[in-house]
């Protein structure tokens, strides 16, 4: 019996044993998944307010750009009918630089505020173009010009299609207010949306502008003036593919149709011992448009700037193009990077541009490229220079220590050229080339020399 | 009592392995590899499924599919292809290992913000892997925008413009430039623009935009339609 009840006894203590052994395993099996659990909830919460911040932030860029918009919007609307009751140059002048202003901040509203798979470039080009324009009008009545009537006619243009566009943009403010720009933006239906499509539909008469501005319509006609009429296959392409790269060895060239873009070139591709070379040349003509080549790096700078300047001119003559002069010379990553200028009857013609790369080691033509040249060389009546060198002298700065003076054919802010001496020369450490209207006496540009991380340039 | 006794060890020892993987999340890792887990995993598998090299889960586990995402987006940026994210892949994937290693890469590059290499940044996040020219293009039809009056005038502004690129909209632009896409971007800089002046390009095979064919294409290199 005695032995019974002890049985008895451990049986409970075993059991017993056992539930206490159960009970905290899933105690602790339950504390574990109540953390993770916990866990989980705080990292989710954080998660999504993280994820709020960013929309909100996100929105509030937005949102600036709207009301900076309207505001901008507003402005260039009053700038623009101050602008046609004026009178006097000097408060023309006044309100065109605003126009200007206002167009400048106008614009890149706009652009902050582009939708997704919508084109609003007519609006802005509208903007950037009033921008544009009023600078040169003002720079024009600062020269002492005046505003002609198509000038006059043109601002009433604009005036309407901006004052159009501030009351959009009046019309669907409280809209506005409801939803998110960011859902806005997306949704091709919404009303900022449709207001800004609305102004891309062709029934907004906006002004052709040309003028000599860089955002002139004038600048999108190009033409490639330089190119020969006669068209070359590939076969030729492929041998003169090859005299861009004298000093290689060649083993095969590939030639493709190139670009059909303004005129159609063949894209060439040359292996060379030391990897691809790349050539582009028109087809009318075989003009060489760009070469590049590889280049081994090397450290060590042997050529000086008058030698490279000297191999790039021998290599455009080498093309044919002998009357081309080295204007501008500048040092990057070990290559000389080579500014080549056509020369006619001693007068620079920065228009007619090429540049070439020559390495500062071994002396070789790396690169090439002619687009400036193919676009504007053409036969040219360079004006006779009414200023005497003497003259243009006496309209520089006192300040400035010529080092040398020389004629100029300069492209204008547009299309246009312009004739001038351009004079070189120092103020204390500073270096500047001065541009003189040879017609004139004016000074129409100075660029200062500066020696960056990029090598030479100019600002 | 032995039963009971195991029964508690293999309790105990998943509790330790389970609050080991809880502190090894707050750790910084020197590289993440296959059995990593933590917020840098998730991280890099968000970034990697944005792109489109993961289309598994976002779990904070380094599996087997986030090892072939992995070498997936190493083979495509020619690193070595061990599945393993080490200091070269994740300087590929913008993604800092640990706070030590993020603050001496910012202060690497010596090139700061200008805008040449914003200018490579945007080349190489649209058109790693396309032939240079191709790299090239890329270039100078952002250069082509900045001096068109239908865009922004200036470099980033051009770049960061909403929905004119991808990359910008699902932050590759913030991945770290090859030697390539520099020279490129310098080449463009410097005036060689293999598109003679095109406006935009697109890739015809994943181009969704109806709009965007409509234009005409002036030149094809590599994988991207260029057009006016």
């Amino acid at each position: 019996m005695k032995y019974e009840i002890y049985r008895e006894e451990t049986k409970k203590k075993r059991i017993s044993g056992k539930d206490i052994a159960f009970i905290v395993s899933i105690v602790l099996l339950t504390l574990i998944l109540a953390l993770f659990v916990a866990k989980y909830a705080v990292e989710r919460a954080r998660a999504e307010d993280a994820e709020m911040r960013y929309k909100t932030a996100t929105e509030n860029v937005y949102r600036k750009s709207y009301y900076s918009l309207t505001y901008n919007m507003d402005g260039l609307d009053g700038a623009l009918t101050k602008l046609s009751v004026a009178r006097s140059a000097p408060l023309r002048q006044e309100y065109l630089s605003e126009v200007s202003t206002y167009s400048t901040a106008a614009a890149e509203n706009l652009s902050n505020l582009a939708e997704k798979d919508a084109e609003n470039s007519k609006l802005l080009k509208f903007i950037n173009q009033t921008g544009d324009y009023a600078k040169y009008l003002d720079e024009k009545l600062a020269r002492g010009g005046t505003l002609s009537e198509e000038d006059s006619s043109r601002l009433l243009e604009i005036s309407a299609i901006v004052r159009k566009m501030k009351g959009s943009l009046g019309e669907i403010a409280g809209k506005v207010e409801e939803g998110e720009f960011i859902d806005f933006l997306q949704d091709d239906e919404s009303d900022f949306s449709s207001m800004i499509r609305s102004f891309e539909n062709d029934d907004v008469a906006y002004p052709s502008m040309i003028y000599d501005g860089p955002f002139s319509d004038s600048m999108t006609e190009r033409e490639a003036k330089a190119l020969g009429a006669e068209e070359i296959n590939e076969a030729q392409a492929s041998v003169l593919a090859k005299t861009l790269l004298p000093h290689s060895e060649i083993a095969e060239v590939t030639v493709k149709e190139g670009c059909k873009n303004v005129f159609e070139t063949y894209d060439c591709e040359l292996k060379t011992e030391s990897g691809v070379a790349y050539v582009t040349l028109s087809k009318r003509g075989g003009f060489p448009v760009s070469m590049n080549a590889p280049r081994e790096e090397e450290s060590e700078v042997r050529l000086t700037a008058k030698d490279a300047e000297a191999i790039a001119e021998g290599y455009v003559a080498s093309l044919g193009l002998d009357s081309m002069k080295a204007v501008w010379a500048s040092l990057y990553e070990n290559v000389y990077f080579i500014n080549l200028a056509y020369v006619t009857r001693d007068v620079i013609v920065y228009p007619d541009l090429i540049k070439v790369k020559v390495d500062a080691s071994k002396g070789e033509v790396v690169g090439m490229e002619s687009l400036n040249y193919i676009f504007n060389h053409k036969e040219r009546n360079i004006p006779i220079p009414v200023l005497k060198e003497d003259e243009a002298r006496s309209a520089l700065s006192e300040d400035i220590e010529v080092e040398s003076l020389r004629l100029a054919l300069v492209p204008t802010k547009g299309d246009g050229e312009m004739l001038t001496y351009e004079a070189y020369g120092r103020k204390g450490d500073d270096r500047y080339f001065v541009y003189i209207d040879a017609a004139s006496g004016a000074e129409v540009k100075i660029m200062r020399v500066l020696d960056g991380e990029r090598g030479l340039l100019l600002q | 009592m032995k039963r009971i006794l195991t029964f508690l060890l293999c309790v105990a020892m998943i509790a330790l392995v389970l609050v080991a993987s809880y502190t090894r999340e707050e750790a910084s890792a020197e590289v993440l590899k296959q059995g990593s887990q933590g917020a840098l995993v998730k991280t890099a598998q968000t970034k990697l499924k944005n792109w489109g090299y993961y289309s598994g889960a976002v779990d904070g586990i380094y599996g087997p599919k986030t090892v072939a995402a992995v070498k997936y987006f190493q083979r495509v940026n020619g690193l070595t292809q061990d599945g393993i994210i080490g200091a070269k892949t994740a300087a590929a994937m913008g993604l800092s290992l640990s706070s030590a290693s993020s603050s001496a890469s910012s202060s690497v590059s010596g090139y700061s913000s200008s805008d040449s290499y914003l200018l490579a940044k945007c080349i190489y996040a649209e058109a790693r892997g396309e032939p240079y020219t191709g790299q090239v293009a890329v270039g100078a039809v952002i250069l082509n925008r900045v001096r068109s009056s239908k865009f922004p005038n200036s470099i980033s502004g051009v770049i960061y413009q909403p929905y004119a690129f991808t990359c910008v909209a699902d932050g590759q632009i913030n991945l770290t430039p090859d030697a390539n896409a520099k020279k490129a971007a310098q080449d463009a800089l410097n005036g060689w623009d293999p598109t003679n002046g095109c406006l935009y390009y697109y890739n015809p095979a994943t181009a969704t935009s109806s709009w965007i064919w409509s234009r005409t294409v002036m030149l094809s290199i590599g994988k991207h339609n260029f057009a006016l």
